[in-house]
């Protein structure tokens, strides 16, 4: 019935609660695998669609031709900072060749900090001038020194707290810069969360907890810890599910057969990876891989998908939205870059996107932000500021199809098309 | 009557380890506010664990599983599963930056108790404060009698959170205090000299 561009399937929203309060306890274990992958993912929900390698889906999914993976290129060499600076080029080019505004969407956070380096070192003081910032109060607060002395005064400003994202091209008719692939080029999603609680998984893991980007060590002697890590990922949001009383009982219920999850999504992962065409080694490659390959989509697609108001997506997606990462050389500068101290040097927080901060230091030589910097996830507060206010339009969204439409759930059709696809899902991986 | 044996520490998200002790809880979470424009910080109540101290924090941390670590504004945990763990100095970290960075924090929480201090004691006509608890825009308050624009307190913040050196913010300080065209000029030198004799006690 669909293909899709984009799908996401997320038991925490109301929408998606009632549809499964209603086939939960029915599902088969492919269906209740995917559930149960759904709801461990918690915010965002579930929303693979890996670009490279096998990975079944109960839904057609198609990659938007815009975010295809470039093909694997092992003599791939130039350097973050040399690519950064190359990008400013490009945009500098729609500045010249269009009338239409650059707006950039400016968190104050490590990625969204390097498009603004990148646009300030390397474009004209006139080119500069069509550049709009939109921030918000919690931009403020992640990078007030930045703001002082950069954007302050220099740059027009408009508050994100007011705009969806239809508004960039309705409002303003302008091209607006995101930075929300900045992760998936580093890696820092699942992984980042487990390092620091891996002591608390297991004992005596010295020298795995310091290995977690060496080549040396493969991710599969982190097998039982990824495994107990998914576990509990389940069973935590299973626990959160049940504290909100609008949701169906059944939502929050651990089912026999639901301990098997953590195994069956690892070995999901191992079979992708295996079929894959790019190396993936240590335990940091590993999450690296599930976003890079496996999230990109919904990353890049989040803002004029899940963020806007409007049926139909296709002006916002290809005439509007401009992903700052979203370049063959940054993804092939991300594909040769791991376990060699660019993207972390180690696995806590302040030694995440060594590159990024290295080039943003060498420009505002802020020794604070360069030492010290985390990654801050914007998404609470984006959902925060305007995803609640949008709710009705916001909740129901299962994904947009190849031509760019809207899907809800909450139809009897788009219902019994999602209910068939659990239904008939088979586990092919194991 | 309750006696506060409690300490508590300025934790470091980054480096996942403590910078800095502090025994009141309000001047510990007021400075991490101001910290927090160049830092990622929890609060932890360390109870009274004699063996951390400003000298060797940076070699502990706290050990548990809920620690917020992806957040800009400093909160304080209590956690009951949370446990004190000697670790050694964080790993592939610039130490000497890291030295300089804690003495820069143990200024500002020096400099916040010695102006929350300087405040209590001489101001005693915040109207500012009472004006927003009224909601009243009839007037125009201000928040003390130093005769520093916007008051003394908010000066004194305002610095601490945009200087990034130990000699910036003393720098600006001693320029706040040498406002030749202050209306107050009584005041503002009564306020100086209470504020360094508390930050140099």
């Amino acid at each position: 019935m669909h293909k899709f561009y984009y799908r996401q399937l997320d038991p925490n929203l109301r929408s998606f609660s009632k549809l499964f309060g209603k086939i939960v306890n029915e599902l088969p274990e492919g269906g209740r695998f995917y559930f149960n992958l759904a709801r461990s993912m918690r915010m965002g929900g579930e929303n693979y669609m890996f670009r490279d390698g096998e990975w079944s889906d109960p839904f057609e999914t198609i990659i938007h031709p815009q975010f295809c993976m470039p093909t694997y290129d092992k003599n791939f060499n130039l350097n973050f900072s040399d690519i950064s600076d190359l990008r400013a080029l490009d945009i500098k080019k729609i500045i010249n060749d269009t009338d239409r505004p650059v707006m950039v969407q400016w968190s104050g956070g490590i990625d969204s900090t390097v498009s603004m380096v990148s646009l300030i070192k390397n474009l004209s003081t006139s080119e500069l001038s069509k550049v709009t910032v939109s921030m918000s109060g919690d931009s403020l607060l992640e990078n007030p020194n930045f703001y002082n002395n950069f954007i302050k005064d220099k740059f027009k400003i408009v508050n994100s707290e007011n705009m969806l994202f239809n508004d960039y091209k309705e409002k303003y008719n302008a091209y607006c810069i995101g930075a929300d692939t900045g992760d998936c080029m580093f890696g820092s999603e699942l992984g980042n969360k487990l390092y620091p609680k891996m002591k608390f998984i297991q004992n005596d893991i010295d020298n795995l907890y310091h290995s977690v980007s060496s080549k040396d060590v493969d991710y599969t002697a982190y097998r039982s810890i990824i495994i107990q890590y998914f576990n509990d990922n389940l069973k935590n949001a299973a626990l959160q599910l049940k504290q909100y009383s609008i949701f169906d009982k059944s939502l929050s219920e651990m089912l026999p057969g639901d301990e098997k999850f953590g195994e069956m999504f690892y070995e999901k992962i191992v079979n992708n990876i295996k079929t894959s065409s790019v190396p993936i080694y240590s335990l940091h490659d590993f999450f690296w891989w599930t976003i890079f390959s496996g999230r990109y989509l919904f990353c890049s697609l989040r803002g004029p998908i899940a963020y806007s108001v409007g049926t139909n997506k296709e002006s916002l997606i290809n005439d509007c939205l401009i992903q700052w990462f979203n370049t063959d050389e940054y993804q092939l500068w991300s594909m040769n870059n791991n376990n060699n101290g660019e993207k972390l040097t180690g696995p806590i927080q302040g030694l995440y996107k060594t590159a990024c901060k290295k080039y943003i230091f060498e420009f505002d030589k802020d020794e604070w932000y360069y030492h010290h910097k985390i990654k801050i996830v914007s998404s609470p507060n984006i959902i925060k500021r305007n995803w609640r206010k949008n709710f009705n339009d916001f909740d129901p969204i299962l994904g947009i199809d190849t031509d760019y439409n809207i899907v809800k759930i909450g139809t009897p059709n788009v219902d019994n098309y999602v209910t068939e696809q659990l239904m008939k899902f088979k586990i092919d991986w194991c | 009557m309750y006696i506060n044996s409690f300490m508590y520490a300025i934790y470091l998200n980054d480096i996942e380890r403590f910078i800095a002790l502090e025994k009141d809880l309000w001047i510990a979470h007021l400075s991490a506010k101001l910290l927090s424009s160049k830092l990622s910080i929890c609060i932890c109540d360390i109870g009274n664990e004699t063996s951390i101290t400003n000298y060797n924090c940076i070699q502990w941390t706290m050990s548990t599983p809920d620690l917020p670590t992806s957040t800009q504004y400093p909160r304080l945990i209590v956690s009951k599963e949370s446990k004190l763990e000697y670790v050694g100095d964080p790993i592939n970290t610039d130490m000497e930056v890291l030295k300089s960075h804690q003495q820069f924090c143990l200024l500002v929480l020096r400099i916040v108790m010695a102006a929350k201090m300087t405040d209590i004691v001489l101001n005693h006509a915040d109207r500012k404060y009472f004006q927003s608890l009224l909601s009243s825009t009839d007037v125009v308050s201000s928040p003390d009698d130093s005769g520093i624009p916007n008051g003394f307190l908010h000066n004194i913040e305002k610095i601490l959170y945009l200087q990034t050196s130990e000699k910036d913010i003393l720098f600006h300080i001693n320029e706040m205090f040498s406002d030749s065209t202050s209306i107050f000029p009584r005041n503002l030198a009564q306020y100086k000299s209470l504020f360094y004799k508390y930050l140099n006690a």
